[in-house]
């Protein structure tokens, strides 16, 4: 009889530890992810994380504070701006493609039942350009920077609210890859995403403090004054993954817009703030 | 800290010697013109004999390309590559064999290269692949060109390694996720 209920004991004590994993989905794993930040920086209010390292590293906010007052980025907002109200050749803009422009921040990027994929809004903006019988722009750096910070300066303040619909498992299949992605280690050095932004955020590597994921996603496109110039969130992808030693994925990809998709998912429910200045 | 007057002056006379001496080092404009000067006789002498040269007349074009941005030592070691490739071009086309500095076996080079791109090709169809291995591919052969069989098989048998491990950790890799340290509520 002992033996029978130390058994059964041992049997349900399995069951509750196997259950968590048995049943993590992606709302579990968002509030694991962002707990996990909260209790690693006790200090830093939710609403700092959209500020990157800059919410963990006081001199290097104190500098940032200082460029913003004259943001390297206006120049990019304004050519944006200019870009969104000049006519394509055939007399459409881009408001026929997107009515509800130009503060989209906050639709993209999601899930497309009718195609299958995960649609980012540079993706989005090339589309509503060839369909217009424009060319295509380049996905790292240029024109699509700048109108994507045209579009983020005027959704500033919306919040992240990326959805995983139910009734469609693949866009449940193409979080998974995302996720699968970040936590993955490649290249030469063997690193993964969460190995410098999860795990090591906070530390200091050369000269850089190494920024918490949370909050990752809100303020692109962003000045980095590395690049002298503005760059895509996918340009960062590559220079990362490439910084590791791993050959990068394509921009626009879709592996990168699975892993947009996951790191944008884990920051729901922080508010845009792009375009952004960092270093 | 003081520095005493005599070290101070010590620092600073073997300083500015040094930063005189930069020029022993560095590589200079007149360099990189004369190494792309030098390749582009050798082009011009392989392709008269009716040798390959198209890979060399990249090399020196990409060499060319280089000086605007002062990348000089870059451009030498393209011109460098352009000239050995075209030299050993020119010795095939007139039936003197490799060149007395080539060494190693050509199929063995060759079996190196093609073994390396299988296992580039391995680790890209898993998303495995590492950033410097198709580089490494193409220098492999482009010391092949030249004649340096010996260095184009050692540096095409890393690559062959670099394949296998992008391959090994894309495979171990493939159900990655939330590490140990994230917890989950229970």
């Amino acid at each position: 009889m002992k033996k029978t209920i130390a058994t059964l004991a041992i049997a349900g004590m399995a069951c509750a530890l196997a259950s968590p994993l048995v049943f993590a989905g992606p709302q579990e794993d968002q509030e694991a992810f962002q707990a996990f930040f909260t209790e690693r920086f006790p200090k830093v209010p939710m609403d700092d994380f959209k500020n990157g390292s800059y919410a963990i590293d006081p001199v290097g906010r104190e500098n940032w504070e200082a460029i913003e007052e004259f943001p390297p980025y206006e120049t990019a907002v304004d050519n944006g701006k200019e870009m969104w109200d000049t006519p394509f050749a055939n007399g459409k803009t881009y408001k026929d493609c997107f009515p509800d422009g130009p503060a989209i921040g906050d639709k993209f990027p999601h899930w497309d039942k009718d195609r299958g994929m995960v649609v980012t809004l540079p993706l989005a903006i090339n589309e509503c350009r060839e369909a217009n019988g424009e060319k295509p722009l380049a996905y790292l750096k240029g024109p699509i920077a700048d109108l994507l910070a045209y579009i983020g300066m005027e959704s500033r303040g919306q919040i992240t609210n990326v959805v995983i619909p139910e009734d469609d498992p693949r866009a449940l299949a193409a979080y998974e890859k995302g996720k699968q992605i970040y936590f993955a280690r490649r290249g030469q050095f063997n690193f993964s995403c969460a190995s410098c932004h999860m795990g090591n955020s906070g530390s200091t590597l050369r000269t850089e403090v190494l920024s918490p994921a949370l909050g990752h996603t809100t303020h692109w496109p962003v000045y980095r004054s590395k690049w002298g110039e503005m760059g895509t969130l996918h340009r960062r992808y590559k220079g990362c993954m490439e910084q590791v030693r791993s050959k990068a994925y394509e921009p626009q990809g879709e592996e990168f817009r699975d892993l947009e998709f996951f790191m944008t998912y884990m920051n729901n429910g922080q508010e845009l703030n792009g375009p952004g200045a960092r270093k | 800290m003081k520095i005493h007057r005599y070290t101070a002056g010590f620092l600073a006379v073997t300083l500015t010697a040094m930063l005189s001496m930069t020029s022993a080092w560095a590589a200079h404009r007149s360099d990189a013109e004369q190494a792309i000067a030098e390749a582009k006789a050798a082009h011009d002498k392989a392709a008269g004999a009716g040798a390959d040269v198209t890979e060399s007349a990249t090399l020196i074009k990409q060499a060319e390309d280089l000086i605007p941005s002062r990348q000089y030592t870059k451009a030498i070691d393209l011109a460098n590559m352009a000239k050995k490739q075209d030299d050993f071009a020119l010795s095939k086309s007139s039936g003197g064999g490799a060149p007395a500095a080539a060494s190693g076996s050509s199929a063995d080079a060759e079996k190196a290269i093609a073994d390396a791109e299988a296992a580039r090709k391995m680790a890209a169809s898993v998303g495995g692949e590492w950033r410097d291995t198709g580089k490494m591919i193409e220098q492999a052969e482009d010391l092949a060109k030249a004649g340096e069989f010996d260095k184009a098989t050692k540096l095409a048998n890393l690559a062959k390694d670099q394949g296998e491990l992008g391959y090994a950790q894309a495979m171990h890799e493939k159900d990655a996720g939330f590490p140990s340290y994230v917890h989950f509520k229970q």
